[in-house]
């Protein structure tokens, strides 16, 4: 069983068609993508023992936010730690390991809501889960980035798509299910998970056995008009900052780059999260009496939809425009939105609020799904997979620091007397100048120098193991 | 001087049924999910 899931047993044979791995890619992200729908378990989890309402013994509220906190660590955790071990195993492997460690996730927190146990809870959907996620997330981000050397920004958007995309599965069928299974003892939630469990292995492990990997030697077929394969050497108008050689994961997290990047990828999401975070109370409080409570979680929903589609058409872009310029544009154009946010808000333009929000929410999912074809531009593909997961550490110290950041100006400022509607305005400079700091770390990137990159003989001897197949 | 591969990145009939069942096995879903999250931001523009 072990050597069926290894990467020499997967490398694809003739014919394969590479739009294959895309849906694979996606069936994984679609699942765990569930993760940013966590919140709709909160409140019936607050009411396991009261039923209809929370009685005296049931979880808190703060309690249960941990499990999404440590979700999140662990997230980071195991794409850093585990990502050189994908390079090696494979994404077959890989992914079965996340479909596992996702899905157990799920039956492990379902046993603790079964024996009220919360500590069940961080183990399971928090540690299990959070590694199926790191697992999850780098895994078809990596195999996509070696089939689609020339489409690399469009690949990897495909899959990351699938992660914002996910929630909108996993919110509705969550409710779908806990409605279903809820009786006059149970507010169904134990069922709800081990039902999403079950339905997450199937999808995940489908994902995981589609997934091949490119031979040594891959070429891209070319389209019809051009005469030569395409191979990454090759690509149409190659700009200088994509190199066609690698560097070693272990060697990257020295290089400036990485560091520039790893900049890039926190400053943007923070930013992002400042408005995530207070979409629906800073909508509501902006436009008082205007916009209900339930327009205001229409406009979370919109949001998402927005997140979702910055992730395909951001990175997409990058193929055309660089990756350099497109986080250029994230940083040009992002302060001036976050500025326009509380200008919409002063001269009471709905309008104008929801477009600036969304335009928004589209650089920062755009940000996501930009920077593994970033990364592999600079640093090869090689060990992009690795390299990436180290880089995600970035995303769980934005996950951490963004909201504290936003929390603690906004309760600073209503302490000092601020009105609450008012109190966003300063969270929003903030959040641009945050961008214009990150405009400045990705103005800074420059190719990797000479001495980091890998020698012929150590990209053989890393290469062995798959060629020796 | 690159040379064509014959194999991996050719597509042979029938495999793009296989990638149309594929593509509409995530798809379905997601437009499912896209579709509902519509109905729910509706609310913001009555």
């Amino acid at each position: 069983m072990a050597g069926f899931l290894t990467r020499e047993r997967i490398v694809a044979g003739p014919g394969f068609n590479r739009w294959l791995v895309p849906p694979a890619a996606l069936a994984i992200h679609l699942s765990i993508g569930q993760a940013y729908a966590f919140s709709v378990f909160k409140l019936p989890l607050t009411k396991i023992i009261g039923i209809t309402q929370p009685a005296p013994g049931d979880w808190t509220q703060p309690e249960l936010a941990w499990i999404f906190t440590i979700a999140i660590v662990f997230l980071g955790l195991s794409a850093a730690l585990f990502g050189r071990w994908l390079e090696r195993a494979g994404p077959r492997k890989s992914g079965v390991a996340a479909a596992l460690c996702w899905s157990a996730g799920f039956l492990v927190s379902a046993v603790g809501v079964r024996l009220h146990n919360i500590w069940l809870l961080y183990l399971g959907y928090g540690v299990l889960g959070g590694c199926g996620l790191g697992l999850g997330y780098i895994t078809p981000v990596s195999t996509l980035i070696k089939w689609f050397p020339d489409r690399r920004g469009m690949a990897t958007g495909m899959a990351i798509m699938g992660f914002g995309g996910g929630a909108m599965i996993g919110a509705p069928l969550a409710d779908l299910l806990m409605k279903h299974y809820a009786t006059p003892t149970s507010v169904g939630v134990s069922q709800t998970f081990v039902t999403m469990g079950l339905i997450y292995l199937v999808a995940m492990l489908a994902g995981a056995f589609l997934f091949r990997v490119p031979p040594p030697g891959f070429t891209v077929p070319p389209p019809v008009r051009r005469s030569r394969a395409i191979t990454v050497e090759h690509a149409p108008l190659r700009p200088p900052l994509i190199t066609v050689r690698h560097v070693h994961v272990d060697t990257a997290w020295k290089t400036p780059q990485f560091w520039l990047l790893w900049a890039v990828l926190f400053l943007n999401v923070s930013a992002g999260i400042g408005i995530l975070e207070q979409a629906s109370p800073m909508i509501q409080e902006m436009f008082k009496g205007r916009v209900t409570a339930s327009a205001a979680a229409g406009f979370v929903g919109l949001l998402s939809l927005f997140n979702m589609a910055g992730r395909f058409s951001w990175s997409s872009l990058s193929d055309r425009i660089g990756r350099k310029r497109t986080y250029g544009v994230f940083f040009t154009l992002g302060p001036l939105l976050y500025i326009t946010v509380p200008f919409a808000g002063r001269i009471g333009s709905v309008i104008l609020f929801v477009a600036a929000a969304a335009l928004i929410i589209t650089m920062y999912g755009g940000g996501f799904a930009t920077i593994p074809a970033y990364l592999s531009d600079l640093f090869g593909t090689q060990f992009v997979g690795a390299i990436h997961g180290r880089l995600l550490t970035a995303w769980s110290a934005a996950g951490v620091a963004g909201p504290v950041l936003v929390n603690y100006i906004r309760e600073y400022q209503i302490h000092h007397g601020v009105p609450a509607a008012q109190a966003y305005n300063v969270t929003m400079l903030l959040m641009a100048g945050l961008l214009v700091v990150g405009f400045f770390c990705n103005l800074a990137v420059r190719p990797v120098a000479e001495g980091f990159y890998m020698t012929e003989d150590q990209l053989a001897r890393e290469r062995a193991p798959a060629t020796a197949a | 001087m690159t040379q064509k591969s014959p194999g991996p990145g050719d597509t042979r009939p029938g495999q793009w049924g296989l990638v149309a069942v594929a593509w509409l096995l995530v798809g379905i879903p997601l437009l499912w999910g896209v579709w509902t999250t519509l109905q729910k931001a509706a609310a913001l523009f009555e």
